[in-house]
């Protein structure tokens, strides 16, 4: 039994003879269009083991979950590796992506300064979302790398309708402790697309969830600075990321948001991009 | 009655100012962000801190540098030293480093500097 899905060039197949196991796959299975044509294929298989569910690629055992639940959060992240790695050119960066009216524009900031309920607040109100982690960069254009929206309880409080789609979906231990739920726009009647293109505005999300949002424009050096602190991979060559960052900036508007209230957050950043 | 010293004036430092040619300036349009690959470090620079590294290419000194960027910035309030403190700093991190010889008369930037990119290498 398997289940098999694209993520960017690769093409993911997971086996397992265990049926009950074979609905969670679809817990994590990535449902974006990407014009990439397929470059890569990876098989993962998972199956129980003497001390906890093993995940294997290639037939090598790469992770294990104590359980079920941990076992699929560990396949999942295992998954966007596999596809990340070969990706040593790129420069990978804590964002999120989506674009509002035609114009594409990336969301960055520390964990917990919003980005994803900010974002599912403007799919909700007719943005298209692309991600909410990471984004690909390289030459100045961002690759949206459509890994599954975490959703964590938080944003449920502020977001009834994702709430409502989260009640139906089931909770995986999150990883600062509390649970997350594996969504994305098609939970939603929504299309799910990856996008590779310049952006026309970037914005560096401060939290300050009880004061009134506020929205400067952010100098670009200091967006450079921002950017470089949000990269996944600095290493290797230290001055070509570095360029490729100050080659984004250089091209796109740039923005410090501070997160107050999501309604009239959302307001903002729609203004911003009108 | 005593008699009192004079204010202490301390001296620029003589030679020129030269930055390493290794130094991979990318230039925004409010700064710079110079990649240094020696010490693997990444330097922000505001626009003031950004021309006067550009201005060390080994022609000018401190005082050359200075007065430039005063001109450029409109320093000129008395007491304020805000270049000698850059260029300090630039010294202290490797970012420049002080060769001997009289400063050139150096009337505008060289050929170096006006380049677009400036010093890349290694950045496509």
């Amino acid at each position: 039994m398997k289940r098999s899905f694209s993520v960017l060039d690769h093409e993911v197949t997971v086996t397992t003879d265990r049926p009950d196991w074979l609905e969670r796959l679809d817990d994590i299975a990535v449902r974006a269009d990407d014009p990439q044509p397929i470059r890569r294929t990876l098989h993962l298989r998972l199956r129980q083991g003497p001390d906890g569910i093993l995940i294997e690629h290639e037939g090598q055992v790469c992770a294990q979950g104590e359980g079920l639940d941990l076992a699929i959060r560990a396949l999942h992240l295992q998954i966007n590796q596999l596809v990340l790695e070969p990706q040593r050119e790129v420069l990978k960066l804590h964002a999120a992506a989506g674009t509002w009216r035609g114009r594409f524009f990336m969301v960055t900031g520390d964990r917990g300064a919003g980005k994803t309920t900010l974002l599912l607040k403007m799919m909700l109100d007719g943005a298209e979302m692309h991600c909410d982690e990471t984004v690909l960069l390289h030459d100045g254009l961002l690759q949206t790398f459509p890994r599954k929206f975490y959703v964590k309880t938080g944003t449920l409080k502020c977001l009834p309708r994702v709430a409502a789609v989260c009640a139906t979906k089931r909770a995986y231990p999150g990883f600062f402790g509390k649970q997350l739920y594996f969504a994305d726009p098609t939970d939603f009647g929504l299309p799910w697309r990856s996008r590779a293109a310049r952006p026309w505005a970037v914005f560096h999300l401060t939290p300050a969830f009880k004061k009134p949002p506020v929205m400067q424009p952010c100098p670009k050096v200091e967006m450079a600075k921002q950017l470089m602190m949000q990269t996944v991979n600095l290493a290797g060559d230290l001055g070509r990321h570095v360029a490729h960052v100050c080659r984004l900036v250089g091209t796109c508007r740039c923005y410090s948001l501070r997160v107050g209230g999501l309604e009239a957050t959302a307001a903002l950043l729609k203004k911003t991009l009108a | 009655m005593k008699a009192t010293k004079p204010d202490a004036v301390i001296a620029a430092p003589v030679g020129r100012l030269c930055r390493p040619a290794s130094l991979q300036i990318n230039r925004l349009e409010d700064g710079s962000v110079i990649y240094q690959p020696e010490q693997e470090r990444v330097h922000f620079l505001n626009q003031t801190a950004a021309l006067a590294l550009e201005l060390c290419d080994g022609r000018r000194g401190f005082q050359e540098v200075e007065a430039q960027v005063a001109e450029r910035f409109n320093l000129h309030e008395p007491g304020l030293n805000l270049t000698g403190d850059i260029l300090q700093r630039f010294i202290a991190e490797g970012l420049v480093k002080l060769v001997s010889g009289p400063a050139a008369a150096a009337a505008g930037a060289p050929q170096a500097n006006r380049r677009r990119g400036g010093v890349r290498r290694g950045v496509r």
